[in-house]
This record gives structure tokens, C-alpha cells and sequence, in this order.
């Protein structure tokens, strides 16, 4: 694991990742890791210029997010396009390969999906900075494809 | 109805069209689609005796300008003042800023070999999903829904797109 020169822990966990484009139609690759979220595993890319946790609406179908932390009918602008969806908050697991993982309580969007959204109906999973990994310590090594995370007050 | 409600019904004609002029400010920023005008509208706003549907109306205005913060912000306010006002408490929760719950929960060893059969197998099921455990395949859809119809979900297997 990290650590800071006096010994502090900077990242309790440290998770594989994969280096890609998230599309067809992207040449930028992306970071890539698995997050656990309801029952499910699943892929889930990092995105530091976004904010929350954007789930795909067949994936929050299925997660049987509960009502009373969960907002309808609200447009959120992404990235310069207007996305009506809905607000949730729940409970994410960053799963680590080495050291421990970490749940934390994010805000969640689900957007609808219509014909003018950029994904396709079963985008990837986004982790946002402000929202969701906004009280994480993170830090990569592109040499091993490696994602060095842990909770910010850690340190041992 | 709330004490401020009640104090904004007693404010005079001209204060209240003041009010209501800095609402439309707002969702005039909104329909431009504008973060910059909806912050500078923002920074005008007079929040003494503004009843707690001015505070959901701008927290929603926030979002859908991109003020994600602003959002947080109002929205924390309107909470403060109106704890007991369902809707403007749950929607200040949601957005409130994450929280880390767990930091005790042991590694996942087997994700490194998930990641090396996706690595391995990209080209032959690019587009499809495809659920893995320890770095063997389970089973694989055109679609998400397909594949978790399938295959029961649990902490060992992960479902994804080959992308």
C-alpha cells in the first residue's frame, strides 16, 4: 500500500484496472474498475471531470434502489447536454485485489435514455469526482495497471 | 404552512415581484442552458424570507444548469431551515457530500484475473456482456438484462460489457 513519508497509510486498497476506450467511437482510453454496487459487480470508469455515480437505467432497474433515497423527474446538464433522469443515494463498494475496499455513500443518476443521449442504452457505469470520489485519496501506476485508493483520515 | 411561507405572503407587492424577478433570473440561466449566468444570477439571490419551494425550485435549477455545488449548497440550507419538510430534507441527503462507510472490507484477489481474461478475450466479444468469476466465463448476452436474468448476481462475479 501508499504510504506518506512520516508513515501515515495514503491508500488502504489497491485495485487492477483496465486502460481503454469506453467505445467504438472513443480513442481516449479510460480507467476502468470493478465496483460493487446492490448485488451486482460490475465495470465502472473514472471520470474526474464528471460528478456522481451515473448508473445505466437496465443496471438501476435491477438494483431495487430504495424509494426514500431516490428523487424523480430531475434534468441534470452533462457535460453540456440536458439529461432528465433521476436522483438517488447508495451505498458503492470501490473493490480492491490487494489491501481493503471501500463503500461509500454516493449520489447516484440515473438518466433516461432517449435518442438524443450520447451512450448507447447500456453505457458503462461513470465514477464521478464531485459526488463520489470527491472524499477519496487516489493515485495510479500506469506501469501496472494499478488504481491506489483509500478513505481520507486512514492511518494504519 | 411554514412561519416563512407566512412571512412572504406579508411582504409587500414590490418586494415579492424582487423575489420573484431573481427566480427568473435563475431559470432564465436554466432554459440558456448557462452555468456561468445561473452563478452570477445565484450570487444575487436574496435568501432572507424565501419559503422552502424557493429552495427546492433552486436546488433543481442548480442541477439542471450544471451548479452541481450551488445544488449541495442550497439545498443544505433549505434543510437547515425546513427540517421538517420531507421532500427539501431527502433531496439535501441525496446530494450531500459522499460519506466513507467501510474501509474494513477484504480484497477482492480475484478481479486481477477478470481483468486479464477481458484483456485476452476484447476482440472475440467485443459489443456483448459477459459475466466472469476468477477469470472464467459464465455467460454472455447482447444485453445486460439478458445476462443478469441468467446468471444470479453476488460479489464474485462480475458483469460487463466487453468494450
Amino acid at each position: 500500500m501508499l504510504r506518506f513519508p512520516n508513515g501515515q497509510l495514503f491508500s488502504g486498497g489497491a485495485a487492477s484496472y483496465l486502460y481503454q476506450p469506453i467505445s467504438e467511437n472513443e480513442e481516449a482510453p479510460r480507467i476502468l474498475l470493478s465496483v460493487a454496487v446492490g448485488a451486482f459487480t460490475l465495470s465502472a470508469f473514472v471520470d474526474t471531470g464528471g460528478v456522481y455515480f451515473l448508473c445505466p437505467p437496465q443496471v438501476a432497474h435491477r438494483l431495487h434502489i430504495c424509494p426514500e433515497d431516490s428523487f424523480g423527474s430531475q434534468r441534470l446538464l452533462f457535460r453540456g447536454v440536458s439529461h432528465l433522469g433521476s436522483l438517488h443515494r447508495l451505498p458503492l463498494t470501490l473493490l480492491a485485489h490487494q489491501g481493503q475496499s471501500v463503500t461509500i455513500d454516493v449520489t447516484a443518476f440515473v438518466p433516461q435514455i432517449s435518442r438524443t443521449i450520447e451512450w448507447s442504452a447500456e453505457f458503462p457505469c461513470i465514477l464521478g469526482m464531485s459526488g463520489c470520489l470527491e472524499r477519496l485519496r487516489f493515485a495510479i501506476d500506469p506501469e501496472t495497471d494499478t488504481f491506489y485508493f483509500g478513505a481520507l483520515g486512514e492511518s494504519s | 404552512m411554514t412561519a416563512a411561507v407566512l412571512e412572504r405572503n406579508n411582504l409587500t407587492q414590490a418586494e415579492n415581484a424582487r423575489l420573484d424577478a431573481q427566480m427568473a433570473k435563475l431559470a432564465a440561466a436554466v432554459a440558456a442552458a448557462d452555468t456561468q449566468a445561473f452563478l452570477t444570477a445565484y450570487r444575487q439571490v436574496d435568501w432572507h424570507n424565501r419559503p422552502v419551494q424557493d429552495y427546492l425550485a433552486v436546488t433543481r435549477m442548480a442541477l439542471a444548469a450544471g451548479a452541481y455545488l450551488r445544488a449541495r449548497e442550497v439545498s443544505a440550507q433549505g434543510a437547515a431551515l425546513y427540517p421538517e419538510e420531507a421532500e427539501i430534507v431527502k433531496l439535501a441527503h441525496i446530494l450531500s457530500p459522499p460519506k466513507v462507510i467501510r474501509t474494513d472490507l477484504p480484497a477482492e484477489p480475484a478481479l486481477a484475473a477478470n481483468h486479464e481474461w477481458l484483456r485476452l478475450h476484447r476482440q472475440e466479444y467485443l459489443g456483448r456482456w459477459v459475466a466472469l468469476s476468477q477469470g472464467h466465463l459464465l455467460g454472455v448476452d447482447d444485453s445486460f438484462s439478458a445476462l443478469a436474468a441468467q446468471i444470479t448476481p453476488c460479489r464474485d462475479i462480475l458483469f460487463t460489457k466487453v468494450l
